[in-house]
């Protein structure tokens, strides 16, 4: 697999592409941002905008929160910055670690900030969990959907326009690139959020088996209502220059954050992707898909910024990555599959050239809180097998 | 925030091709829209647009026969408002047409509007599709030098006779332009309301005119 | 120059779904197997969003074209909420048809049945509405005879020939061929290049390729081999962790010329 000459992230990393030296898309993206723009200007542009909505009305903005370390720098560094009143909304996956709630609980009440929490139908999301992940190899779908859906409605509802997210997807990805503001609004959902479906998508390809009001959650508002509010729904991270490291470190000195350790990741990530338990099977997937997961993503940035050499890289990634997670045997039972099914299933998922070879997988760690993640809700096989066997005659017809 | 000034935009029907799609296009832009067919709704309008799609004689015909150019003329020539032409609205602004026999256009921007070589050039016809239009004068919202894509679909092109009026050109086969302006009045070969991102760009240009 | 385009073929059908009766969008196999795969006004916003040139919209119920039929909803409500050229089709037999598509938010006709059955509709619909809003569809499969359109959504085999029944058209005012190997729909094994570049050899308006798909790679083929000016694709997208973006920069990393962003 051919690999970006500085940062190491391989041809199978989605909108990577190389340049004349090697180079990837998103390291020159990084460079940009590095030396290419004028943070100062935008640090102004932020001060006007909270200017501009401060006061108008019950909150001055709406900050969507997990917990993880994005969210709570994004929360921490508005509400310390500018003093402002934020609605801290959070739309909960139905996953969330031990350690994470603790950190919430001490986030909010260290900053004083009013919070509001919604856990939707989770007959529902089980039922959305099977079907993208047959249907696009990623069970996460009503996560992605409902994190930027979620918190708009809420928007709307209660009349917040101003609507603050954390990094822009240009840190990562090059869907956007740093030298566009980046707006987090249907486009950008329709873009690269969704998978390429919608929630009256998803509606057709559950054969119409749900009733469409449970889909809301996962549906982007429609435009005309955020107009109607005038709404502005910002990156953070457009405004002042994002380095996870530096602001981890921040929150847990300033909050008492703490980060926790993370199914088959090196232990000097510890503030990474802390708030959900089936992190390591999503790790897992993409591994499976296509060949690398988080420690290289990990490793990238560490490089991209300076603080390792891509061989120093190296040798945490190949400790560390593509092992078979614990949580597997939990994701297995929530969504009524074998793990040879589950295999069949990730593997039709796989991304050219990479090619899995489950024969060469370890088994990664068990995490210190796995005897209290919650097992409630197994899927009965009946519902699953219903699920599978639509798929599979869709396959056959498709193959 | 300060409130945006309001905008009024008229679309002229005079029967040459689907109004909605540049209706959708600036209703999405926050204006008001209103499809003209008669003088009266003209009234309290800040910005025009003349459409076009179809042949050129065709057009020029049914912009005659709708009773609308008087209106439009006044609009245009005598009180210098901001008028858009789009696709054959650009064509109509020449001297004149070889589509389909020689047909008389109105004359405001000098030019001729000839059928583009295409086999001798090794292209096909229509030009279909998008193509990067380099900016040669500032233009709703673009500047000087500036290239973009945008979305085409037309046989014939647009040639100047003056340079000055030529805002953006665009090469299939031959140069020619791809947006004109004079003064009030600017024109797109191009179909902003089918360019998505640079299209809606270059109309919220446009309605930055006044 | 004009840059290569890459068109999401969305086809649609009349569905109950709950309790509802409406237009889903749907993938073929061959023509025959039909497989639902979302909502059309839905589809076509992602795909503008992910920087599709062009969306081709084919009602294959081929009901008729009247002014409540679905397919008309669907069109204006795209329109509505997408700012990017839509061709139309499906059961279009007469200009009326062009005319109340037109009007309703496509940009462009595609008639395939009712061209061969009366190849002065071509003639006529281009006199009227110029021949950019022409596209001429024609579905074609290989024997052990040769090549053969067919018609009525490749149920009905003609004695014409795919290439010169795409000469004819372009010379009868076609703005566009639209050329499908029935077989080849939703296989993925790649487009029928020898025959689109029989097409695109010996006309000279665009030819949009479509049939078979199933690689980025197939695209390129599509474009550098078959001469191609555009290819569509209606099953490459739906089924897998694959969208437009991602296959524009692998065709312009080929070095075809195609709009990127970012």
């Amino acid at each position: 697999m051919r690999r970006c000459a500085k940062c190491g992230l391989p041809e199978t990393h989605e909108t990577i592409s190389f340049d004349s030296e090697g180079v990837c898309n998103i390291c020159r993206q990084h460079e940009f941002k590095q030396e290419s723009i004028d943070w100062a200007a935008n640090k102004r542009a932020l001060d006007a905008l909270i200017e501009e909505y401060r006061g108008k009305g019950d909150y001055d903005c709406l900050v969507p929160f997990s917990g993880g370390k994005d969210s709570t720098w994004t929360l921490y560094y508005l509400v310390k910055e500018y003093g402002i009143k934020p609605l801290v909304v959070r739309f909960d996956h139905g996953f969330l670690r031990p350690n994470l709630e603790e950190n919430v609980k001490r986030t909010l009440r260290r900053l004083g900030v009013d919070f509001l929490s919604f856990t939707p139908n989770w007959k529902v999301v089980q039922k959305l969990m099977l079907q993208a992940f047959l249907e696009k190899g990623d069970f996460c779908w009503h996560c992605h959907t409902g994190i930027f859906s979620y918190p708009m409605w809420i928007a709307i509802e209660k009349k917040i326009p101003l609507i603050f997210w954390g990094e822009p997807s240009a840190e990562y990805t090059a869907y956007f690139s740093y030298d566009q503001p980046e707006e987090v609004d249907e486009k950008r959902f329709n873009r690269y959020v969704n998978l390429g479906i919608s929630a009256e998508d998803m509606y057709v390809r559950l054969g119409g088996t749900v009733d469409m009001r449970d889909l809301k959650p996962y549906s982007y508002p429609p435009l005309r209502e955020l107009r109607k509010l005038n709404y502005r729904s910002v990156c953070l991270g457009s405004f002042i220059p994002w380095d996870v490291k530096k602001q981890a470190e921040i929150i847990q000195r300033e909050l008492g954050w703490q980060g926790d350790d993370v199914e088959n990741v090196p232990p000097q990530y510890r503030y990474e992707k802390i708030e959900c338990y089936m992190q390591g099977v999503r790790d897992y997937i993409k591994y499976i898909k296509r060949g690398y997961s988080r420690p290289s993503h990990l490793v990238a940035l560490d490089v991209r910024n300076g603080r390792m050499t891509k061989e120093q890289g190296q040798a945490l990634i190949h400790g560390y990555e593509g092992r078979r997670p614990p949580s597997l045997d939990l994701f297995l039972e929530f969504v009524g599959l074998t793990e040879d099914e589950f295999l069949e299933i990730a593997m039709s998922h796989q991304v050219s050239p990479y090619r899995h070879d489950p024969a060469r997988t370890q088994p990664g760690k068990t995490l210190h809180d796995y005897a209290v993640w919650s097992r409630e809700g197994p899927m009965p096989r009946v519902d699953a097998d219903e699920i599978l066997k639509r798929w599979r005659a869709r396959r056959k017809e498709a193959a | 925030m300060a409130a945006s000034p309001r905008r009024a935009v008229g679309i002229v029907d005079y029967r040459a091709g689907n109004l909605r799609s540049i209706a959708n296009a600036f209703d999405h832009l926050g204006c008001e829209v209103v499809i003209v067919t008669r003088e009266a709704d003209f009234d309290g309008l800040t910005h025009l647009v003349l459409p076009g799609v179809g042949a050129f004689g065709h057009c020029a015909q049914n912009l005659r026969d709708s009773g609308l150019l008087p209106a439009v003329t006044r609009w245009a020539l005598n009180d210098a408002r901001p008028l858009l032409g789009i696709c054959v609205g650009m064509q109509l602004l020449a001297d004149a047409s070889e589509e389909l026999g020689e047909h008389a256009g109105l004359g405001w921007i000098h030019g001729r509007v000839q059928r583009l070589p295409a086999a001798e050039r090794g292209v096909r016809l229509p030009h279909v599709g998008w193509n990067t239009v380099r900016f040669v004068a500032a233009t709703a919202g673009f500047v000087a030098g500036e290239s973009e894509d945008f979305y085409f679909d037309h046989t014939y092109g647009f040639f100047c006779a003056d340079p000055r009026n030529i805002a953006a050109e665009c090469t299939h086969g031959v140069t020619f332009a791809a947006a004109v302006r004079r003064d009030n009045i600017v024109a797109a070969q191009f179909h902003p309301e089918k360019s998505q991102d640079a299209g809606l760009r270059f109309l919220a240009g446009f309605l930055a005119s006044t | 120059m004009v840059k290569k385009r890459l068109i999401p073929k969305l086809l649609l059908k009349r569905r109950r779904l709950g309790t509802v009766e409406r237009m889903v969008l749907v993938t073929t196999r061959g023509y025959e197997q039909v497989i639902e795969v979302g909502d059309p006004v839905s589809q076509a916003k992602i795909y503008e969003a992910q920087f599709a040139d062009e969306l081709i919209f084919l009602n294959i119920d081929s009901s008729p074209i009247e002014p409540q039929a679905p397919l008309l909803d669907v069109l204006r409500r795209a329109a509505s909420e997408t700012f990017m050229p839509i061709a139309a089709g499906g059961g279009v037999r007469t200009t009326d048809d062009f005319e109340l598509l037109l009007a309703n938010g496509a940009d462009k006709v595609c008639v395939n049945s009712a061209a061969i059955a009366d190849p002065s509709l071509i003639e006529r619909a281009a006199a009227i509405f110029g021949a950019q809003c022409v596209v001429v569809s024609i579905d074609y499969r290989h024997d052990a005879q040769g090549s053969r359109v067919f018609v009525d959504g490749g149920r009905t085999a003609t004695p014409l020939d795919p290439i010169e029944w795409a000469v004819r058209a372009a010379a009868l005012g076609a703005g566009e061929i639209l050329l499908t190997d029935i077989a080849r729909d939703g296989s993925g094994e790649g487009l029928d290049l020898p025959t689109i570049r029989a097409v695109a050899d010996r006309v000279s308006v665009p030819v949009i390729a479509s049939g078979g798909c199933g690689l980025a790679r197939h695209f390129v083929e599509g474009f550098l081999d078959g001469h191609a000016e555009a290819v569509a694709a209606g099953t490459f997208f739906c089924f897998r962790d694959q969208n437009p973006m991602q296959t524009r920069a692998h065709v312009r990393n080929a070095g075809v010329p195609i709009r990127v962003k970012t």
